[in-house]
């Protein structure tokens, strides 16, 4: 049964298998913020994401009806994803070992070799390094290889710092499907890892910090991703760089 | 091909060919606009741009598209959060700079940018068709001493804008006064224009009738293309716009073109209605390339 294709079919989902809530409490500590030659818009990644759990019985796939979440920070705004790791960079010794490619979905029926709907370069660890240049080798969203994107990071990036590749890519871009090299122009610590998202939720926070952001599937006017088992949601933060907190409910039903 | 219905909306999408951007922007800081009266447009206006790189309101930095796209991106949902108070409307927005001006001595003293408006887009079929904007006076220095008395028209009673239609328009003389004498750094209001008229295709005259005191006292005047109302009735709240399902009004996020030349253009969001409390707010946007 397609749950995309209709909420009776979801009810119907919600009712013969049940729905999968998950409650995920997560913290963060301070990180550093972007500037104008690295992504134009501060971010930061919960180093704790969420790993799709195995299915049961005739559950193929999940989709996320509902995603909410809390943060303590009034100023900033959520983003929810799938997130796929793309590559890594080792700064020390200036090394690169690919991830994957961004995966085929079904979306309305058809099976699509998905592009990145935003990219971020994220330390996930601490770096040592002075304003590196940081240059991106990629596959664009129309198949082209060998496309470049170029940052300019500030200096000794603090862990989980999140910085948007979008601004940055090559002119005409808007997408990527596969990361075939990172490299750097100085550094001595740190890792950097490139990581492709599929939008399940965006949420801006609101002054009294609470939250809360649906992801009807049949209201906002955008693509509805069946989640397969051991795919990662990641959250992340923009606008903030100080230390906080997270909380988030993620509701399922399950395509069969 | 282009986008024909639902699922290329989707495909695309998912396919990469969008855009997805959540930003913090910033705006004047609290207190530090005058408010807007009847002479001056009636409307208090903030302009809130990109807060990394901006510093207001010389270094204009506006939200971050891909670069250099082929094609349009048209806007298919927003969402924004109020942090500011009951009663605020704020927009997705595109300033285009149109020139600048000094306020603080009488005569012709407006400054076309080099760009040759109008700028121009398809509309209903029509390639190349100008657009009409909502023109804004932006101050860049605050006002001293005597309240700043302008008029869209030459001093020599000559034209001052092209209207809505292509009409090329004498402004009436003296109808906007600045609200106060000290108006503040930051404060931006409608332009007011003669009866019937709904927005420019350009601005080539601003005479000031009565001038500032001191000396350097400017602006910069911007035709804004509205793009998507946030519209929010009471604070503490999220908004959120689905241009697609909620009444069509898929607009083009890419800047329009100038008639000739490059026009300095900014994606911003423009609030209406009330003077700043000094909290900005943080929009998603996104759109999917007509492919």
């Amino acid at each position: 049964m397609a749950v995309v294709d209709s909420v009776d079919n979801q009810i119907e989902s919600s009712s013969t298998n049940g729905q999968s809530p998950r409650l995920l409490c997560m913290t963060i500590a301070a990180t550093t913020a972007a500037n104008t030659t690295s992504g134009y818009t501060s971010w930061q990644r919960f180093f704790t994401p969420y790993t799709v759990p195995a299915f049961g019985g005739s559950v193929t796939g999940a989709l996320y009806t509902s995603i909410r979440a809390i943060t303590d920070d009034a100023g900033s705004g959520i983003l929810v994803g799938l997130e796929y790791l793309l590559g890594t960079l080792t700064v020390s010794g200036n090394s690169f070992a690919d991830g994957v490619e961004m995966p085929t979905k079904t979306i309305t029926g058809a099976s699509v070799a998905t592009a990145t709907e935003t990219v971020f370069a994220v330390a996930t660890v601490a770096m040592t390094a002075t304003t590196p240049v940081l240059t991106i080798t990629y596959k664009d969203q129309n198949d082209n290889t060998g496309q470049t994107a170029t940052l300019t990071l500030p200096t000794n990036v603090a862990k989980d710092s999140a910085f948007l590749i979008t601004p940055h890519l090559a002119a005409g871009d808007t997408g990527v499907k596969d990361v075939s090299n990172i490299s750097i122009s100085t550094g001595s610590a740190g890792t950097i890892k490139v990581y492709g998202l599929l939008v399940l939720a965006e949420i801006p926070a609101s002054a009294i910090g609470p939250a809360a952001a649906a992801a009807p599937p049949m209201i906002l006017p955008k693509p509805k991703y069946i989640a397969d088992a051991g795919d990662i949601i990641a959250f992340y933060r923009s606008g903030v760089t100080g230390s906080g907190d997270m909380a988030a409910l993620l509701s399922a039903v399950g395509e069969t | 091909m282009p986008i024909t219905g639902r699922n290329d909306i989707m495909k695309n999408i998912a396919k990469g060919l969008g855009f997805f951007g959540q930003f913090r922007a910033v705006g004047p800081a609290a207190g530090n606009t005058t408010a807007a009266a009847l002479a001056s447009g009636s409307l208090s206006v903030q302009l809130q741009f990109n807060s990394i790189g901006s510093t207001l309101p010389t270094t204009l930095v506006g939200f971050q598209l891909p670069p250099t796209l082929s094609n349009e991106l048209f806007f298919t949902r927003a969402q924004a959060n109020n942090n500011v108070g009951a009663g605020w409307t704020y927009w997705v927005a595109r300033l285009y700079k149109i020139g600048t001006m000094v306020l603080s001595a009488t005569g012709d003293q407006f400054t076309h940018d080099a760009a040759t408006f109008p700028v121009l887009r398809t509309q209903f079929g029509e390639a190349s068709k100008p657009l009409s904007l909502l023109p804004i006076i932006y101050l860049t220095v605050a006002t001293q001493t005597t309240a700043p008395v302008i008029s869209l028209r030459t001093a020599a009673g000559g034209a001052g804008y092209v209207d809505q239609d292509g009409n090329s328009t004498i402004g009436t003389a003296s109808n906007f006064t600045f609200p106060n004498a000290i108006t503040a750094i930051e404060s931006a209001f409608v332009l007011r224009l003669n009866d019937g008229d709904s927005g420019v295709r350009d601005i080539s005259a601003i005479q000031v009738v009565t001038a500032s005191g001191g000396a350097g006292k400017n602006a910069t005047i911007f035709g804004v293309e509205l793009i998507a109302p946030l519209s929010q009735v009471s604070d503490q709240t999220t908004y959120c716009l689905d241009a697609v399902f909620g009444g069509l009004a898929m607009y083009d996020l890419e800047p329009a073109a100038a008639t000739s030349g490059t026009v300095t253009s900014y994606l911003i969001i423009m609030s209406v209605g009330k003077i700043n409390s000094g909290a900005a707010s943080n929009p998603s946007i996104a759109g999917v390339l007509n492919v």
